[in-house]
């Protein structure tokens, strides 16, 4: 329950927030956006080589250890 | 220049009653009456009036030097719509066709003025207070909207609002409005030459041409020992609600091996060179209004990472020994593998709030390990480990703006992989505008898997323009694990708890249509001794301190 009730208030957090367009213009800007560009993000495709738990679901190589269980 | 919209006797009710039964009625098909509206035209401060497009159709697009999106989508109606219908002399019932982009920001007009002239907008007014936009029942930008003039009569100008989207659905949507509208007009318009059914009229109405997009990137990671590179080349085309980019990359891996001796007998020291080559497409087509599909896919041949380049070669060394005859059972490793995944994005709050659902399969056939092992009779046999690895993945994220200076991003992911347990991963990103130049990212996650991996960790980036176009960043990350899952085999391979922090500084250029960026820093890996770690390993898994520098470009065509 500990873990999950942080997790719900983030859901919820995300969810409900409503801003006015006139007010959208700072988060607009290009670098707060999460864009997918390697110019405007700091992920990296090396790193999760070195730090395996960056490394997110869905990739060719979602494991950390092939030959792990 | 304040917009002034004629009728506005209360501070809030027009606008939302507006609104509402603007929304009501195109929600059922039916259109709604506008209210008269005098803008200030930008920069002149000439008004604007509704009356003034009586017997028109009018296209109102609400823009702001500061959105995206609506840069690409003001330059395909400028020239797509305003041009285009110019040109033949209004739609295929003779109506006039009239652009109005409608500029919502008042601070920064040297911006404004900069869009616009990208954009190649004619005719530009200023709505500052938004009030037009909220009668309309604008809720983000791009929006757009589609005023149907033409039963306007002398005397008593009639406007109808017959369209309205925030996001730009395409030129092909726009058009198909435009060209119904005027069929049955009070003042019946020439026709022009071209009927709704000609070829050439249905061609262009498919839209602009596609753009391009091409953009590179190169990421290196030094060690004294290690060198490790990733560089990707992608091409990104976009028509309309369709975006296919196709994405080629190569990983290289140089290692200086040397084998811990003192376990590792006929280990001998040799420089390791490995390269790993992928392709990957993806495909974005909006589906409906709100609605994005979601399509990706490729194909890779050679090795994840380096550790699996040290331990394979510490296999082959052991197994298949130059001065010895390859043991029997030992295969010479061949890593490769495909993925692909299905999704949909829904836009649940228009350009503020975004759901992302990713279903994804992967098939990895890795570099397996080896064990010394006996049969039922007692014979030596060659164990070997897992070779082929499905997995199967879905991915769920959430973006959202939260408050005029907030954004957030939350990203929940589980992933099955053959012979495992399912593995949780989260991450957590605030983007906090702290002025007007100062940008801090702040960001968090965890990694989670039974039995034991437990993998977590939280960085923070702060931006700072020094000016509109000319960034800096400084950037750290702290990281720690558990140590990775047991092996299989009798001896593990599976790294030990891990901690790691990591540094850096960056800048990024913008020209009017490139970007470019730089990002370097130290970064260092500490590994925990650990009870149960084969020796055989201690060359691998040393703590090292590494140098990390990413450069990234790209540009739009």
């Amino acid at each position: 329950m500990k873990t999950i009730f942080p997790l719900f208030a983030i859901l919820f957090l995300s969810g409900c927030a409503s801003v006015e367009v006139h007010e959208q213009r700072l988060v607009s800007k290009p670098n707060m956006l999460f864009s997918r560009s390697a110019v405007y993000s700091y992920s990296s495709r090396i790193m999760p080589q070195l730090q395996p738990g960056l490394a997110a679901s869905g990739g060719a190589q979602p494991s950390t250890c092939t030959v792990c269980r | 220049m304040k917009a002034r919209v004629n009728r506005q006797p209360r501070p809030w009710h027009p606008a939302v009653l507006s609104a509402f039964v603007a929304s009501a009625l195109l929600t059922t098909g039916q259109t709604a009456t506008v209210p008269a509206f005098e803008l200030p035209r930008w920069q002149t401060g000439e008004p604007a009036r509704l009356e003034d497009f009586a017997g028109q159709v009018l296209v109102l697009d609400f823009f702001a030097y500061w959105c995206a999106p609506c840069e690409p989508a003001s330059k395909e109606i400028e020239k797509g719509v305003q041009q285009f219908y110019a040109t033949r002399r209004g739609n295929p019932h003779g109506v006039p066709v009239r652009v109005l982009s409608v500029n919502i920001e008042s601070d920064f007009p040297e911006r404004t003025a900069a869009f616009v002239q990208k954009t190649g907008m004619s005719f530009v007014a200023n709505d500052f207070s938004g009030a037009l936009l909220k009668q309309l029942g604008g809720e983000g930008i791009p929006f757009l909207a589609i005023v149907d003039g033409t039963r306007s009569q002398s005397g008593a100008p009639r406007f109808e609002l017959v369209y309205r989207h925030a996001g730009f659905e395409g030129l092909r949507r726009i058009r198909q409005v435009i060209d119904g509208l005027g069929a049955d007009a009070v003042t019946p318009k020439a026709a022009n030459s071209m009927s709704p059914e000609s070829p050439d009229l249905d061609e262009q109405g498919r839209g602009a041409p596609w753009t391009h997009g091409i953009g590179a990137d190169s990421e290196l990671v030094r060690a004294s020992d290690i060198l490790l590179s990733d560089s990707r080349f992608s091409h990104r085309l976009e028509k309309g609600g369709t975006e296919l980019e196709l994405a080629f990359a190569y990983a290289s891996f140089d290692i200086e091996y040397q084998p811990f001796t003192p376990v590792d007998f006929f280990g001998f020291s040799e420089d390791l060179h490995e390269d790993r080559f992928t392709g990957q497409a993806s495909l974005r087509q909006r589906l409906a209004q709100t609605f994005t599909l979601l399509a990706a896919g490729g194909l890779y041949d050679g090795y994840s990472d380096y550790r699996r380049v040290w331990i394979s070669n510490r296999y082959r060394q052991k197994y298949d020994h130059p001065d010895f005859p390859r043991v029997p059972g030992y295969e010479t490793p061949d890593p490769k593998g495909y993925n692909l995944s299905i999704g949909t994005r829904y836009e649940y709050l228009p350009t503020t709030g975004f759901a992302e659902l990713k279903l994804g399969y992967a098939r990895d056939q890795t570099a397996p390990g080896y064990e010394d092992g006996l049969d039922t009779n007692g014979q030596f046999v060659l164990l070997k480990g897992r070779e082929r690895l499905d997995t199967r993945s879905l991915a769920l994220s959430l973006e959202n703006v939260l408050t005029k200076r907030l954004r957030a991003l939350n990203e929940f992911g589980v992933s099955d992989t053959t012979g495992r347990k399912p593995r949780f991963t989260y991450q957590g990103s605030l983007n906090l505008a702290l002025a007007e130049r100062c940008v801090l990212r702040g960001y968090g996650g965890l990694s989670r898997e039974a039995p034991q991996f437990d993998g977590h960790f939280f960085g923070l980036i702060a931006e700072y323009e020094v000016t509109p176009n000319f960034l800096l960043s400084l950037t750290g990350r702290y990281y720690r694990d558990s140590g990775e899952i047991e092996n299989s085999l009798p001896v593990t391979s599976a790294a030990p708890p891990l901690r790691s922090w990591e540094v850096g500084a960056g800048l990024r250029y913008n020209w009017s249509r490139a970007s470019l960026k730089l990002q370097a820093g130290p970064v260092w890996t500490d590994y925990k001794p650990q009870p149960g770690i084969a020796e055989e390993f201690t060359f691998l898994y040393k703590d090292r301190n590494w140098v990390l520098v990413q450069l990234a470009f790209s540009v739009q065509l």
